[in-house]
């Protein structure tokens, strides 16, 4: 079984990091590459850093931390 | 995978041995040499935290909730995240924020109980009343058995309003004290409404109008400016609210947790013995967290 990883909410900067992400001065995600900002799973909403909940599949999906978007998750998408 | 995780985040030779993780503190012994992965100090289910450290180690470990934390300030993060994403992308990993994955454990933890009152609610309630209902019973099995600060379970509530209006920020304490459980008073009210062919939509407008009002209860909190003035007269206003309802509801709760509630719930207490009001009370003893006074007020008997 792989270990879970898990940043802390003051190191969240470097899990966008992590998969080329910059922070916009308005604290978006933004793609290194594409320039477009990085958008929730399920919603489609823009999201923030602070937003920032999972990331899962090598970065291409992205969670808000939200009860909503992690019960979706948690149930229709790992399951 | 944990011990290679580790391996490519840090080299053995960069590490003196005592901090390898998957040695033990004895590590000069020769049968923990010749032994390592017996020897693990770190068990395969630990979990990786990218956060701050602030001893003078690069990580440090904590045997009982079982992580390993390693701080990225601490060495070269470029060279550990060339690692990391090389890690991610052979594994299909996932990572989560700190906030995000104790709710994730919680909704794991919790999914079965949360099914359990859904499966009733979910066929009767509109989409949008069943999908509200579903996350504040989750919201409230995550402030009830984990140690979520005030700050975090305000911002919670209030997406939660966000998303569903206002009054859905009080429902994580509707569900938190059981009148969506079996036998709960929403269970009954649904019983209680005729079996006619507009029963599901009465019932979606009792919801509604229950879940805004909250006419069956009255929460005291800490620090709140409630005396037993006011609460008196929120207790005549919501049982003439009760009145008008299309159902019965015999008995108005007040629910408060910590002293001063209870210290405020035994002052009113006291006025309605007085006034000859029929009551009782008792604890409602929860598994995690302070126990919860409960006054059950006869709604009939009030002058």
């Amino acid at each position: 079984m792989s270990p879970e990883i898990v940043f802390g909410d003051d190191r969240k900067e470097y899990l966008a990091d992590l998969f080329d992400k910059d922070i916009t001065e308005e604290g978006y995600l933004r793609d290194r590459d594409s320039g477009e900002i990085v958008t929730d799973d399920e919603t489609g909403d823009y999201m923030t850093i602070d937003d920032l909940g999972i990331v899962y599949q090598n970065s291409e999906h992205f969670v808000k931390d939200d009860v909503g978007d992690i019960l979706h998750y948690a149930t229709e998408v790992e399951e | 995978m944990l011990r290679e995780f580790f391996d490519r985040l840090f080299s053995s030779s960069e590490l003196p041995s005592d901090l390898n993780p998957f040695l033990s503190t004895d590590s000069n012994s020769a049968e923990n040499t010749d032994n390592q992965e017996t020897a693990s100090v770190v068990g395969e289910d630990y979990i990786i935290k990218i956060d701050r450290v602030t001893g003078d180690d690069p990580f440090e470990i904590d045997e009982t909730e079982a992580v390993v934390t390693v701080d990225p300030t601490r060495g070269d993060w470029a060279d550990s995240k060339a690692e990391l994403k090389e890690y991610w992308r052979e594994e299909s990993k996932r990572a989560f924020s700190e906030s995000a994955f104790e709710l994730y454990l919680s909704i794991r933890a919790s999914k079965g109980d949360v099914d359990e009152v859904m499966a009733f609610f979910d066929p009767i309630l509109s989409p949008s009343q069943s999908s509200m209902l579903e996350e504040a019973y989750h919201l409230s099995k995550y402030f009830d058995n984990f140690n979520v600060d005030n700050g975090e379970e305000y911002e919670r509530r209030g997406k939660l309003g966000d998303k569903y209006g206002s009054a859905a920020q009080n429902v994580p304490s509707l569900c938190s004290a059981g009148y969506f459980e079996k036998h709960g008073l929403f269970r009954d009210l649904y019983g209680q409404l005729s079996d006619s062919s507009t029963r599901n939509e009465d019932f979606q407008d009792l919801f509604d109008d229950l879940v805004r009002h909250r006419p069956f209860v009255i929460f005291v909190r800490g620090g709140s400016k409630l005396g037993t003035d006011e609460l008196r007269r929120r207790i005549s206003q919501n049982a003439a609210h009760l009145d008008k309802l299309p159902v019965d509801i015999d008995y108005l709760h007040v629910r408060g947790m910590g002293g001063e509630p209870k210290e405020k719930i035994s002052d009113l207490k006291g006025r309605l013995d007085e006034e000859g009001a029929k009551q009782m009370s008792e604890v409602n003893r929860k598994e995690n967290g302070p126990n919860e006074l409960v006054l059950a007020i006869d709604t009939d008997s009030l002058a």
